[in-house]
């Protein structure tokens, strides 16, 4: 329903509002709808690097494949939202957890935060490749894969536990669990950097008050802190949403780049691509409204 | 007098449980800390260990955290086989400039969003989720075509047809690649600081902004005189990942540079160019390898601690300038 | 008369004739595809950097002047490469231009596909055979009517070129002992044999009596306990190359025939074959427990170490010449009464379609590959290795392309499945192997409709 008076205010602020996004609209359509586009495209064509037409219409005919005859789609997909199911609820709560601790005051308080801050350093970039030692074997003349999908699993806990004497299938279930641990704590770097900026700009009033008010430590975080870092959770909520489904070490993920690297398939690497985000986009809308839902019936 | 003594009483046992409850406190911190900390820097001490092996250390099983030798030839030799001084330049040149760009363009979109009520907005900001979701790596493929032929709006060869000539413009092996889209917002990642400068901008109180509409700041003005100065926290952490995730790209970069390329391509072909380049002088290629991912992430390292200092300062005295 | 004098006279100063031309040639190889381009001193080598008694130049059909070549490359450029590149466009007038991917794994694959998207018109590219069907049959020409190849010339490696033909065409061809070839051979620790007063590996194999039983025995006789240190007297390249020993023996997962792929898993010889790889391990306790070798043979921990011809150059990773033991090679064993065959990781070069100038690519080829351009002499670490490369480089030659179409359909990981299966007892080996049938097979049907 428009108002039917358009205010002065507000139609200055439209025209403002869409002069401070038109560099960025115009960016989009230079460098990423091209691609884009391109990239849905393929999923319903068939691709060919050397004819000369490059795309020929297919229609839903990657998609049928992928739904009926490739054997692993439906298992990655369903491997995909499952390890995604268990991973964002403790990654966001263990970031939480983290920056609250790191955002005490305490000796040796700015080391520790350098430290938490590593992996998103180290973890995104080329020297995951050689902390995994995928890129050292054999000077990678003759190497197939990027070696992405390999977790840092920490041979030395191996090799440490076989040492303390421990049965072969109790090692193989530690190193498994440390593996994973290590993974998730290896993924909440850059969330634990957002809540501590999130956390830091509660206004210690709040604090002052909640305290001469005598709550305690459990009743201020529900109602001093988590409500103040309702914004930050939503943005962590979506950045961890993306960041585990477009990871690389997802099957799904592995799936589509294999397709890509191993047999230069784009087109059908592109249907895996869209019906996984299909996926992606529904699970992940379902999550973020039901968190705004919450958050809603909290504050009401 | 009952009331009293009792008062006298709890304050005794709150003190006994205070003083529990804060060391209970420091121990689960500083158990997290150690833990966390050990998982987080044992792959950083095994890389710094091992850079500093020469090939004997490596090959002796007994040899494990501690090499026998200093070796620091292994520093050198990297150096030199990554050509670092070069490589350095033309990475602050390429990425490190697009990183500023970013930071400062995805501030201005991320105002248009969070401020201004216009009716495109909701599909613009379909759009923004878009590009977070959608991994480089997978459109790369019409991302290269476009650089390589690059049209502006279909305006270069609409010019060209008419002349006759083909003016489409190549990018790859410029810095522009990286460079232009980060000017306009959609660097790498950017949707995603666009995003955090939202959620920011969302909590600094409107009241500010309408005191200097009302003292007759234009928008520009309010955006440089009020907002920017409010959102030092932001600005910060969208810098620091903005420089730290431009340094560590490898992928794109390796396809738009031949020559000339970023240190994260130039570490990422390391044990061909240790081949190449020092043959058979080298003591150790993994030795020299480890040196090469040292001195890739001790740049950034270096100004990650020195701007989380600021990064502190700046919350101390906690986010609203008046 | 038949025998007159005349006509005698006549035919021997033909024959004089022909002798004296002979002997005036430059002496070398006769191949007439060569010849000096007039006005060039045709020197020998300087430029080059090799050592080379005579410089090979092209003859090149004067309209390639000028001409460029583009080749996409998957790491940068030695300096002995340089020289041959520079010297090449010096003497024909081409230009060569480069496009460096980082590393031949990833990199290369999305280079090439980005080239070719966006139509640049690049003509050479790399395969090896773990890319093969899918990279020369969906972006590569067949090269048999190509101007500018003359196959009929010994130097051309065809023994190494017909393992991946498609339908009776080359798509990728290499030299004769070229820079890029890579043979697989079997290393050994001479001092560590010559201390223990056993037979080495080259004392067996110059006999003649150089195969899998006298393998056997030796590696036996180099297994012992000394100092607490346990000795071994076999290690792999690791756990994915056990292919080795298939291809040895004539067979492999998956085998072509040049028109068609099979699915061998429930070949018996396989079987067989796969259980005895791993009685070295379980049985004869040739082997230890690690999964790649490199460190336990530079250690002295193994006495034989089976690997490609890469670590027989001095600038190689694995740095075999900071070893204070000697060491040598021959090639890999054949089971007895089987002929001596080279085991290959194949680099082959082909044309790509769409390129721009493909007669002009191949005279590039020619040159770039020719190994008497280059002086890898200088290069092996010792002369027994230069010995071992050039015998490998004229024999009969095996690749195997298991990984290739395996990995092609990527539906399971080939260094996984030889993970498992060389880790898996003798009592289950055979189920295990046969549970990949599946998969092998979609992989199979899928190579096959690349090269139908």
């Amino acid at each position: 329903m428009r108002n039917k008076k358009v205010t002065g205010i507000e139609r200055l602020k439209v025209r403002y509002g869409r002069m401070f996004v038109l560099p960025w609209t115009i960016g989009l359509l230079l460098f990423f709808l091209v691609p884009l586009f391109s990239s849905i495209a393929y999923a319903f064509c068939n691709v060919s690097l050397v004819n000369d037409k490059m795309l020929t219409f297919a229609g839903l005919e990657h998609f049928k494949y992928l739904l009926n005859e490739d054997p692993n789609f439906m298992n990655n997909i369903k491997d995909a939202v499952a390890s995604f199911t268990y991973s964002l609820p403790i990654i966001v709560a263990l970031s939480l957890i983290f920056a609250i601790i790191l955002n005490q005051k305490f000796k040796g308080r700015i080391f520790a935060r350098a430290v938490f801050f590593l992996p998103v350093i180290i973890a995104t970039g080329v020297v995951m490749q050689f902390v995994t030692g995928a890129a050292l074997e054999e000077g990678a003349a003759l190497s197939t894969s990027m070696g992405e999908t390999e977790s840092y699993s920490g041979i030395r806990f191996d090799e440490l536990l076989v040492n303390l004497g421990l049965p072969q299938s109790i090692t193989e279930l530690l190193s498994d669990y440390i593996a994973r641990v290590f993974n998730l704590v290896w993924s909440c770097g850059i969330q634990i950097l957002l809540f501590v900026a999130g956390l830091q700009s509660i206004p210690d009033q709040l604090y002052e008050v909640s305290k001469i008010e005598g709550a305690t430590t459990w009743e201020e975080f529900w109602f001093v802190t988590f409500p103040m870092l309702g914004n930050v959770t939503f943005l962590v909520l979506v950045y961890t949403i993306v960041d585990l489904f477009t990871a690389f070490d997802n099957p799904i993920m592995k799936q589509a780049y294999d397709l890509i690297t191993v047999n230069s398939i784009y087109d059908r690497s592109a249907a895996v691509l869209w019906a996984y985000f299909v996926v992606v986009g529904v699970v992940g809308a379902l999550i973020l409204l039901a968190y705004n839902r919450i958050l809603m019936k909290k504050w009401n | 007098m009952k009331s009293l003594t009792l008062k006298k009483n709890l304050k005794s046992n709150v003190d006994y449980k205070k003083v529990i409850s804060k060391a209970a406190v420091a121990l689960f911190r500083y158990a997290m800390l150690i833990a966390v900390g050990f998982t987080v820097l044992s792959p950083l001490f095994e890389i710094i260990s091992n850079s500093l092996k020469n090939a004997d250390d490596f090959m002796n099983t007994s040899v494990a955290w501690i090499p026998t030798t200093f070796f620091y030839q292994n520093y050198i030799d990297a150096f030199n086989v990554m050509e670092y001084g070069k490589s350095f330049f033309n990475t602050v040149a390429v990425m490190v400039l697009s990183a500023f760009l970013e930071v400062a363009a995805c501030g201005v979109a991320a105002y248009g969003f969070a401020r201004f009520k216009f009716p495109e907005r909701k599909i613009l900001y379909a759009l923004l989720l878009i590009t977070i979701l959608v991994p480089v790596r997978m459109t790369f493929l019409a991302q290269y075509v476009n650089f390589r032929n690059f049209d502006f709006f279909g305006i270069t060869s609409l010019i060209g047809n008419i002349i006759g000539k083909d003016l489409s413009i190549n990018l790859i092996n410029t810095p522009f690649t990286f460079v232009l889209p980060s000017l306009f917002g959609v660097g790498y990642q950017s949707g995603l600081f666009i995003m955090i400068y939202i959620q920011f901008l969302k909590g600094i109180p409107k009241e500010l902004e309408e005191a200097a509409w009302i003292d007759g700041a234009g928008p520009i003005g309010t955006f440089v005189r009020i907002i920017v100065p409010s959102s030092s926290v932001a600005i910060l952490t969208v810098t620091i990942l903005s420089i730290i995730w431009h340094w560590n790209e490898y992928y794109l970069t390796a396809l738009y540079f031949n020559e000339n390329q970023p240190l994260a391509v130039v570490l990422s072909g390391i044990m061909n160019l240790i081949k190449l380049r020092g043959g058979e002088a080298i003591n150790s290629h993994t030795g020299v390898a480890m040196a090469g991912c040292m001195l890739f992430i001790l740049p950034v390292l270096i100004m990650y601690l020195i701007l989380q200092k600021k990064f502190i300062k700046s919350i101390d005295s906690v986010g609203i300038v008046g | 008369m038949k025998f007159s004098m005349k006509k005698i006279i006549a035919v021997i100063m033909m024959l004089a004739m022909v002798l004296c031309f002979a002997g005036c040639d430059n002496g070398g190889t006769t191949s007439s595809y060569y010849e000096e381009v007039p006005g060039e001193s045709g020197g020998n080598g300087g430029s080059t950097g090799g050592d080379a008694t005579q410089d090979l130049v092209t003859e090149v059909p004067t309209n390639l002047k000028g001409t460029t070549v583009k080749v996409l490359f998957w790491r940068p450029l030695t300096n002995d490469e340089k020289a041959v590149v520079s010297s090449f466009e010096k003497q024909t007038g081409m230009k060569v231009q480069f496009k460096f991917a980082a590393n031949a794994g990833a990199p290369y694959a999305e280079l090439i596909s980005a080239s070719l998207a966006a139509k640049e018109g690049y003509d050479i590219a790399m395969f090896n055979n773990i890319h093969f069907p899918n990279r020369p049959t969906t972006i590569m020409q067949p090269l048999n009517d190509m101007k500018g190849f003359d196959f009929s010339d010994p130097v051309w490696d065809k023994a190494m070129m017909d393992t991946q033909k498609v339908n009776g065409k080359y798509y990728g061809v290499n030299i004769v002992g070229s820079h890029q070839c890579e043979f697989v051979a079997m290393y050994f620790n001479e001092t560590m044999f010559k201390n223990r007063g056993v037979k080495t590996p080259r004392q067996l194999y110059e006999a003649g009596n150089w195969n899998w039983d006298t393998f056997l025995d030796a590696a036996k006789a180099m297994t012992y306990k000394e100092n607490g240190v346990q000795h071994y007297g076999y290690t792999n390249r690791g756990t994915g190359y056990m292919t080795y020993w298939l291809q040895a023996a004539g067979t492999d997962f998956i085998t072509y025939d040049g028109k068609q792929f099979k699915s061998n898993l429930s070949d018996a010889n396989l079987l067989n074959l796969v259980k005895y790889y791993n009685e070295f391990r379980t049985k004869h306790k040739i082997m230890g427990d690690d999964t790649y070798g490199v460190p336990h043979f530079r250690s002295g921990e193994a006495a034989m170490f089976s690997v490609i011809s890469y670590a027989m150059f001095k600038e190689s990773d694995t740095k075999f010449n900071q070893m204070s033991d000697t060491i040598d090679a021959v090639p890999f064993p054949m089971p007895k009464g089987q002929k001596q065959v080279a085991l290959v990781d194949s680099t082959l070069f082909g044309i790509l379609k769409g390129a721009k100038n493909a007669e002009g690519a191949a005279h590039f080829l020619r040159y770039y590959l020719d190994p008497q351009n280059y002086s890898m002499s200088d290069n092996f670490i010792n002369k027994n290795l230069e010995k071992t490369f050039n015998d490998m480089a004229k024999m009969d030659k095996r690749v195997s392309i298991s990984e290739g179409v395996v990995n092609g359909a990527a539906q399971v990981d080939f260094a996984n499945v030889c993970h498992n299966i060389v880790l898996t007892d003798a009592a289950q080996v055979t189920s295990k192997v046969k549970s990949y049938a599946p998969q092998f097979t979609i992989a199979v049907n899928k190579a096959n409709k690349a090269v139908k």
